[in-house]
């Protein structure tokens, strides 16, 4: 990311050209096989694991988490990077909350947090596009500054916890099931139809490989990045308003770290931090993977702690093997 | 008009960017004295040392790091754990230069560790050091786990001895730091080695074509910053007397800040030690006016974002500019425009 703005040209000119733009569903075969493998093999080693009540938290946890990689994932595959959703996704919760008990009205509040969610992203975007600034630093900039609004917000409402109406949104079922579940499941499969059948989605994967090229050739670039940079605001942001409705109170630490988390997930799920790729499904089941080992270890008594270590040479081994497949690719 | 200008000083030396956030620190330092009558009290200006030291020996690593278009997040969580590290050889009754050695072998490692996944896997800087620190802040939490949150705190004197020594009222550890930086400085400035830097930095091709070996100094690089922060971190210890889990935490953000601000870019070849010094006194005299000002803490991560992103839309309007764009195409309301 950081170092190819110079060096660009030279190392993703010509790859993978005259192939489609991806191989669609080549790496969710083999992902989902090692997902139900680590599912299987928890729930014959622990009795506990596969108690409805176990599976069902595991479940809407990643669900919560999903909201937030969707927007994430297709600015990955533009090759930009935002590290601001973890602090957005705290801002907008706590915002809701806080709005809330100053006495708004649940919509209006979501509204506002969520246009406030979406403004945030495209002063992002524009930034990024405008003048040309490396997205990996600039949403370092604004995850420090949403970071501490959140932060300031957070120890206003000094621990008090939200209304009951709020609180109940995030365990609101529709035929049976979380929510956030069903709307997992909708997102995951309108996230297929997109990628199969839009033109946007092609250009987003064109913009990635080569985006002089793809400006050359008539696409607007720039209008597309914001775009994303804006919808992965909203979503990390619709994802903080069910967060906070779930923890029913507010908390400093939500969201921390959150978006080192989307991008183990989402390249574990086949994007790339090289752009071009990239695919919601993928991304859903690298979230529940993570969620599934991380919960392996919590039954296997594991010191929690290291679920933090874990979760770092999680980040670099699949880093790595992201490099050395694309590196493959070009040579 | 005479064909040839004389180049003015400051470009010359490059140093533009660094006398720009000298002046700012300057102006910083007159409003601090006239608004807060406490700025100049003994105690402040100790504690200003103190913060000041272990983050400048930190980011003249970090510095090193982004001449070369590199950066490094780890280095909190390597500060933090080789203070645990030295304090744990110390308390198993180790001697002093064997506890120090500990400490600096485990920055040096974890250096290297960050400096063969970058330089020779060619893995993403910012994905390894970024592992590394999550990686890290957990291995530290495993080796506190039933320790009290002080962490170790009793140490030999002869070793705290090393962090508390002063001259004349000035902290040791601060003219310690200011010395490193001039050597670095010097070294940067007179020797072919930290003359390669920049270059390899501003231009990675013709650098490799003139046959430096950009792998080697890139390891180099990251070992160096692994231990520099390895160092801040045994000197901090032995100044406060005690290595607990929170130490570092967060510095890494500050650190880079701070190497931004005093003239680094994240595309390399930009950057004097000299600057690093800057941007630290920087951002130190920032905390430094929140705590005087009594302002809420959290606002200082808003502050800082936003010196942040300050610097970043300014040094790529600076980009933009060099390659020849005007004033009314960079911010004009419809730029024709080429990305890439």
């Amino acid at each position: 990311m950081s170092e190819n703005r110079e060096g660009v040209a030279p190392s993703t000119v010509g790859r993978r050209t005259g192939q489609k733009p991806a191989g669609f569903g080549a790496n969710i075969l083999p992902l989902a096989l090692v997902t139900l493998a680590i599912f299987v093999f928890l729930m014959l080693t622990r009795e506990n694991f596969a108690s409805a009540q176990n599976l069902n938290s595991i479940l809407f946890g990643v669900s919560i988490d999903f909201l937030a990689i969707v927007g994430f994932t297709y600015v990955m595959v533009m090759r930009e990077i935002d590290l601001s959703v973890g602090s957005v996704f705290a801002l907008t919760g706590t915002l809701t909350g806080a709005l809330l008990v100053a006495g708004w009205g649940f919509w209006p509040a979501a509204a506002f947090s969520l246009g406030l969610a979406a403004g945030i992203g495209f002063l992002n975007g524009f930034l990024v596009v405008r003048f040309n600034i490396n997205s990996l630093m600039l949403t370092i900039g604004t995850m420090l500054i949403v970071r501490g609004l959140a932060n300031v917000l957070a120890n206003e409402l000094g621990g008090q916890t939200y209304p009951r109406a709020f609180r109940s949104l995030a365990r609101t079922d529709l035929c049976n099931v979380r929510l956030t579940v069903v709307l997992m499941v909708v997102l995951v499969l309108a996230g297929w139809l997109f990628q199969r059948r839009s033109a946007l989605f092609r250009k987003m994967c064109f913009i990635g490989e080569n985006v002089r090229s793809a400006t050359v050739h008539g696409i607007q670039a720039g209008r597309i990045k914001i775009a994303a940079f804006v919808a992965s605001a909203t979503t990390a942001g619709l994802a903080g308003i069910f967060t906070a409705s779930r923890i029913t109170s507010a908390d400093v630490r939500m969201g921390l770290g959150l978006e080192f988390v989307m991008v183990t997930a989402a390249i574990i799920g086949g994007a790339s931090l090289y752009g071009g790729r990239g695919d919601l499904r993928g991304s859903a089941l690298g979230l529940l993977m993570l969620a599934l080992m991380l919960n392996g270890m919590i039954m296997y008594d594991v010191e929690p702690v290291f679920q933090q270590f874990v979760i770092g040479l999680m980040l670099i081994v699949t880093v790595a093997f992201d490099t050395i497949l694309n590196r493959r690719r070009e040579g | 008009m005479t064909a040839i200008r004389k180049t003015p000083f400051l470009r010359a030396q490059r140093l533009e960017q660094e006398t720009i956030t000298l002046a700012a620190v300057a102006v910083m330092t007159l409003a601090l004295a006239v608004m807060s009558p406490a700025f100049l009290d003994v105690n402040n200006i100790a504690s200003l040392q103190t913060s000041i030291a272990p983050n400048l020996i930190v980011s003249l690593g970090m510095m090193t790091l982004f001449m070369i278009g590199r950066f490094d997040l780890s280095v909190g969580a390597v500060m933090g754990i080789s203070g645990i590290a030295t304090a744990m050889a110390l308390n198993a009754g180790a001697p002093v230069p064997v506890g120090i050695a500990a400490g600096l072998a485990v920055g040096l490692a974890i250096g290297a560790f960050n400096g063969f996944m970058v330089a020779w896997l060619g893995i993403n800087h910012l994905i390894v050091t970024l592992g590394v620190l999550y990686m890290t802040r957990g291995v530290i939490e495993v080796i506190m786990v039933g320790q009290k949150l002080a962490g170790f705190t009793s140490f030999p004197p002869g070793f705290t001895a090393l962090g508390q020594w002063s001259i004349g009222g000035v902290s040791g550890l601060f003219l310690f730091a200011l010395v490193l930086c001039l050597c670095f400085e010097l070294f940067l400035r007179l020797t072919f080695p930290g003359r390669s830097l920049l270059f390899l930095g501003g231009n990675p091709q013709a650098a490799a074509a003139t046959g430096l070996n950009r792998r080697r100094i890139e390891f180099l690089a990251f070992v160096l910053s692994g231990g520099m922060a390895a160092l801040a971190g045994v000197l901090m210890t032995a100044r406060v007397g005690m290595a607990n889990r929170y130490m570092g935490e967060g510095l890494e953000m500050q650190i880079f800040i701070a190497c931004l601000i005093g003239g680094g870019s994240i595309a390399g070849g930009k950057g004097s030690y000299i600057g690093a010094l800057v941007g630290v006194a920087f951002i130190a005299l920032l905390t430094n006016a929140f705590n005087l000002l009594t302002v809420p803490s959290e606002w200082q991560a808003v502050v800082i974002g936003g010196v942040l992103v300050l610097v970043v839309v300014v040094d790529a309007t600076m980009v933009l500019r060099k390659a020849g764009r005007p004033w009314r195409n960079i911010f004009g309301l419809r730029p024709a425009h080429i990305r890439g």
